[in-house]
C-alpha cells in the first residue's frame, strides 16, 4: 500500500530520500573521532615571558634564553597522569640530541624537581607557570607540545600526550627541516 | 557560649568569602565590570565546550578570566582584548560568531529553509486550489 502511494507521487520520494541522506550523514559524524589533534598553531610566535626557573626559583627565564635554536615545547603538569606518561619518550628524544624545552602548568616545584631527579630530566629550560604563558599560547589543558624554530616561530602544535607516531611521523621531520634552514640563515 | 555557637554558621561563611576573592572583578570600575561580565558571557571556555567562561569553574576558565580582570585593569579594551582571546584559541571561543565568508551559511540556512518551506506551502495550497475549482 505504502509502496504504492509514493510510486504515484513520486515527488514526494525527493523529501523523503534526503532526509534518509542526512540521517545516515549526521549518524556517521557522531562516532568520528574528533578532529586531529595536530593542529596549526592559532598563535603564530612565542609570546614575549619572564617567569621563574623550576630548578632555581630565585631565577627567571625569559623568551631570548629560549630562542636561538630549534626546540621542543611541551606543556605539562606533575599531577596529570597523561603527561607521565610521555616521560619516557621525552628522555629518549632528548638522548637522540633533540632539544626540549617545559613549561610547567600549575605545578609544585619541589615535588617535580624531586620526580625528575628519580626518574631523569630531558628538559633544558623547565618554566613554572600559572597560567599566563598558558593562556597566550592557547592551550587548552596538559599535556600539549609546540615546537618552535630559532626565532620562535611555531612550526607545530599538538594536543595531548605525545605519541611515538606523532613524534616519527610529524614533529621530527619537521625539527630536522627547521634545523636545517636555520643552519643555512646562519 | 551559646552566642558563640548560634553565631557559628555565619563566621564559617565569613571564612569562605576569601577564597572567592582571588578572582575579584570587584576591584575594576562599573564599566569595567560590565565589559567583564559580557566578555564572561560571551565566551566560551575552551575545555568545555558547552558551559561559558562565566559559568565554568575549570582551570582554564580560571586562569582566562584572571586574564580578563588584568588586562581590563590595564585599560584595556574589551574588543581588544575578545580579538586576543579569539586569535589564541580560535573562532569557536566565540559564541556569536561574526558573519563572515565562512560562516554566512550557518547564520542564514535557517532563513533559507524557511522560504523554500513558505514557497512549498504556497505551491501547494494553489494547486489545490486549482483542482477544487474544476471539482
Amino acid at each position: 500500500m505504502m509502496t504504492d502511494y509514493f510510486f504515484q507521487h513520486k515527488r514526494l520520494l525527493l523529501p523523503f530520500l534526503i532526509f534518509i541522506s542526512l540521517v545516515v550523514f549526521l549518524y556517521h559524524q557522531l562516532n568520528q573521532q574528533p578532529t586531529t589533534h595536530l593542529r596549526p598553531s592559532q598563535v603564530q610566535y612565542l609570546p614575549q615571558f619572564e617567569l621563574p626557573n623550576t630548578f632555581d626559583l630565585q631565577q627567571t627565564i625569559t623568551t631570548q634564553q629560549i630562542l636561538g635554536k630549534t626546540a621542543l615545547v611541551h606543556i605539562w603538569s606533575h599531577w596529570c597522569t597523561e603527561c607521565t606518561i610521555t616521560h619516557p619518550l621525552l628522555m629518549q628524544i632528548k638522548k637522540q640530541g633533540y632539544q626540549i624545552h617545559g613549561i610547567l602548568y600549575r605545578s609544585d616545584a619541589h615535588t617535580v624537581k624531586n620526580w625528575l631527579q628519580i626518574q631523569g630530566n630531558p628538559y633544558t629550560y623547565l618554566i613554572l607557570d600559572n597560567g599566563s604563558l598558558t593562556t597566550s599560547l592557547g592551550v587548552k589543558g596538559t599535556p600539549e607540545t609546540f615546537l618552535i624554530d630559532a626565532t620562535g616561530h611555531i612550526i607545530l602544535h599538538y594536543r595531548g600526550a605525545l605519541t611515538h607516531h606523532i613524534w616519527q611521523e610529524h614533529f621530527q621531520p619537521m625539527y630536522e627541516q627547521a634545523t636545517h634552514s636555520t643552519q643555512i640563515k646562519k | 557560649m551559646m552566642l558563640l555557637i548560634q553565631s557559628f554558621p555565619l563566621i564559617m561563611f565569613l571564612l569562605c568569602m576569601p577564597a572567592n576573592a582571588t578572582l575579584d572583578s570587584k576591584q575594576l570600575n562599573s564599566s569595567q565590570q560590565s565589559s567583564y561580565h559580557s566578555l564572561t558571557h560571551e565566551l566560551r571556555c575552551p575545555s568545555c565546550p558547552n558551559q561559558s567562561l562565566a559559568d565554568s569553574h575549570s582551570m582554564i576558565a580560571l586562569d582566562l578570566k584572571k586574564v580578563i580582570i588584568q588586562q581590563l585593569k590595564d585599560k584595556k579594551d574589551e574588543k581588544i582584548i575578545r580579538k586576543n582571546l579569539v586569535s589564541q584559541y580560535g573562532p569557536s571561543i566565540e559564541y556569536r560568531p561574526p558573519v563572515n565568508k565562512k560562516t554566512w551559511f550557518l547564520w542564514f540556512s535557517p532563513f533559507i529553509l524557511i522560504c523554500i518551506g513558505i514557497i512549498c506551502i504556497i505551491r501547494i495550497r494553489r494547486r489545490h486550489h486549482v483542482r477544487g475549482a474544476y471539482d
